[in-house]
């Protein structure tokens, strides 16, 4: 599996909504996309390279920058196991007002872990059927009204 | 739901606590029937629950000193607090420890339940159980050893057989 | 009539807390929804308050009956931040302390599925036989279950003398130990009659719903990360995988017992081939900037750990995506099946609350 090619296959077709790319080691790239392609190139994925398992969707705040970044974490799975390709899609959204398109119609396996990090880091993901409280307990919202999202870089933990 | 009972008419209850206190064989008696029948609650809380575990397998058995875990709460009289309690889970912790007849004991185990041990920092968490339950016996360690819970069962009995016998409701 | 709607615990006779939200009609389960977060004690967030050496017994506490994997993948994607290799002594006595940890998980699984099924045998002989293991780890590490045992680096400690002989003496009792739970536990024909059939997941919804670990191989799916994508010195030494293709609870029951087996001959073929060298390497407190992304097979599943770094001392997001999370959309299996077979399906997934819910 060339990942040089599959970099170069996304840039030709998707253009400027590709941003930097890059070439961690064996077997895994990294991918920063623009949100409002990411659905596309996200079933260009699956078709193409069949990336069809999701390992992880996570947040990051990048206070200074003004944004966050969904990243997700998707591989190869076949009847005969994996396949050792791993990608980083990385998609920035606006931190003060976070919003992406949610990947569930192309991955299913994303469901709970975009639930989890709405509730965490206060992303919508929109086109999601069941964005409703999962870890924090109901009267999270009474007790924090001004800072709702524990792992936002602006929650503190007390010492 | 609130375990408030009373089997006995007016003045009738002091006067028998008043018979049973003063009598030592009887009062010896009841003690004894309560602390070898202890029975706790099937509460897994978190990570020190496999010691738990370990504690009625064959090697440590406490089920020689009485302790059966059984799934009706109404039946059980100890509730032992293993590992961290959430703020989630802490309303859930009230209402089964209010589920359970009296006379009815609590055991934290583990240094999480204690003062919140590793997570003490953590925003989600409640610092100790002592804020919601009145706690009879701590049992310290990151999980305790099986026998240092056997130990913590023994401190307890030992607790009750010295107790006076209260027949009040929510003791 | 109208359905029934109500909540089997966040307490009940089994083992962690989950809340299900259940809709009833008559003795079938139209819809059963799991409510996590009843152990959620926020570990990613305590962890960018630490150091990283100091994280390392708060992220073994996600998954205690199975330290050592858990370690493992945090330990691995700190070193791959740092660029430093392990030697391979140390790989493999890593590997050692994985297999057995699997093999306590999965008595562990055991012995509670004999307290969902209402065998007390079944619970009391796999914990009993889970001490014996406990000795072989005490021995190495000092500790009954919380290891602190792999961290970045290496390993703490070296083998001490003569554990070779008691880990043999130790597997070679577990075999005999194996063919009498297969005779009374698993060729049981009440066992059979209650797993066979019940809570069937096939092969393409397995893939979909992004199931990991024993679960995706009773599915038919030859998925273990430890012969697709070897990490650590699993490359050296010979695995099989065992995979089921009918899907139901019997099939993934089956996939743990033949992995306590295949893990034992893993122990055995590690003992026999252990090189000498060092144990650890040196590593430095401030990580270089930069993100890793580490995957091990766990006995409930694929754990990953990806850590980003800021070129600190501490990290600046540690997500953990645990087996036990992933598995939740297992839960859908119980739409369709009758009440009475729920208690088999959810510990047929062996889904540990603290895992899931970090």
């Amino acid at each position: 599996m060339n990942e040089a090619k599959l970099i170069d296959e996304l840039r030709d077709k998707f253009g400027e909504s590709v941003g930097i790319t890059e070439l961690m080691g064996q077997n895994e790239i990294i991918v920063t996309v623009e949100k409002e392609k990411v659905v596309e190139i996200a079933q260009f994925l699956k078709d193409t390279y069949a990336l069809n398992y999701v390992i992880s969707v996570s947040g990051v705040d990048y206070p200074e920058e003004n944004k966050f970044l969904v990243v997700y974490h998707v591989s190869s799975m076949s009847e005969n196991g994996h396949l050792p390709l791993v990608l980083a899609l990385k998609v920035s959204v606006d931190r003060q007002n976070p919003s992406t398109p949610s990947l569930i119609s192309i991955w299913r396996s994303a469901e709970w872990h975009e639930r989890e990090t709405w509730e965490l880091f206060g992303i919508e993901f929109n086109g999601h059927p069941k964005l409703e409280r999962l870890l924090l307990h109901d009267e999270w919202e009474e007790e924090n009204p001004n800072n709702q999202f524990p792992l936002r870089k602006d929650f503190l933990l007390e010492d | 739901m609130d375990t408030v009972g009373n089997a006995f008419v007016g003045r009738l209850r002091s006067v028998v606590e008043k018979v049973v206190n003063g009598l030592k064989p009887i009062r010896y008696l009841v003690n004894w029937s309560r602390l070898y029948s202890l029975w706790p609650v099937h509460l897994t809380t978190a990570c020190c629950s496999v010691e738990f575990g370990a504690a009625s397998c064959p090697r440590f058995d406490v089920e020689r000193m009485g302790m059966l875990p059984i799934g009706s709460l109404r039946q059980c009289d100890l509730i032992i607090i293993e590992g961290t309690v959430t703020k989630k889970m802490a309303k859930r912790v009230k209402k089964i420890y209010s589920q359970m007849a009296s006379p009815r004991y609590v055991v934290a185990m583990g240094a999480c339940s204690i003062s919140g041990g590793l997570f003490y920092n953590s925003y989600n968490i409640i610092k100790s159980v002592d804020e919601i339950l009145p706690v009879d016996i701590y049992v310290p360690g990151c999980p305790p050893r099986p026998e240092a819970l056997a130990n913590g069962i023994m401190m307890l009995q030992d607790k009750i057989r010295k107790k006076q016998v209260n027949i009040v409701k929510g003791e | 009539m109208s359905p029934l709607y109500f909540s089997v615990g966040p307490q009940h006779s089994g083992s962690g807390h989950l809340r299900m939200k259940i809709e009833l009609q008559g003795d079938i389960i139209l819809n059963a929804e799991p409510d996590p977060g009843f152990v959620h004690r926020g570990t990613e967030k305590i962890a960018e308050t630490r150091e990283y050496q100091q994280n390392v017994p708060m992220i073994e506490r996600q998954c205690l009956p199975d330290v050592s994997s858990v370690s493992l993948a945090y330990a691995m994607a700190i070193e791959e931040l740092l660029g430093i290799e392990i030697p391979p002594r140390a790989q493999f006595i890593r590997i050692i302390m994985c297999e057995l940890s699997r093999i306590m998980s999965h008595l562990y699984w055991l012995s509670i599925m004999g307290i969902f099924l209402g065998h007390s045998t079944m619970f009391m002989w796999p914990f009993g036989d889970r001490d014996i293991f406990i000795d072989i780890a005490e021995k190495i590490t000092g500790s009954r279950v919380s290891y602190t045992y792999i961290v970045p680096g290496g390993i703490r400690y070296d083998l001490p003398d003569k554990i070779k002989e008691q880990t043999i003496k130790t597997l070679d009792y577990f075999q005999g130990r194996l063919k009498e739970y297969d005779a009374i536990f698993l060729s049981n024909p009440i066992f059979e009659r209650r797993t066979k059939g019940v809570g069937v997941l096939s092969q393409t919804d397995a893939i979909n719903l992004g199931v990991t670990g024993p679960t995706l191989r009773g599915s038919g799916v030859r998925g273990d990360i430890r012969k697709g994508i070897p990490y650590s010195s699993y490359d050296q030494l010979d695995l099989e995988i065992p995979v089921f293709t009918e899907g139901d609870s019997y099939a993934r029951s089956m996939v743990r017992f033949k992995e306590m087996e295949i893990s034992s001959s893993i122990i055995r073929h590690a003992l026999d081939n252990l090189p000498d060298g060092d144990f650890a390497v040196k590593t430095r407190k401030k990580v270089p900037e930069g993100e890793a992304l580490s995957r091990v097979e766990a006995a409930r599943g694929e754990l990953a750990c990806y850590i980003m770094s800021d070129g600190t001392s501490k990290p600046y997001r540690l997500k953990m995506s645990t087996p036990s999370f992933r598995n939740l959309p297992g839960f859908s299996l119980m739409k369709g099946s009758m009440l009475a077979d729920m208690p088999t399906i959810y510990w047929s997934l062996d889904y540990w609350p603290p895992d899931a819910d970090r």
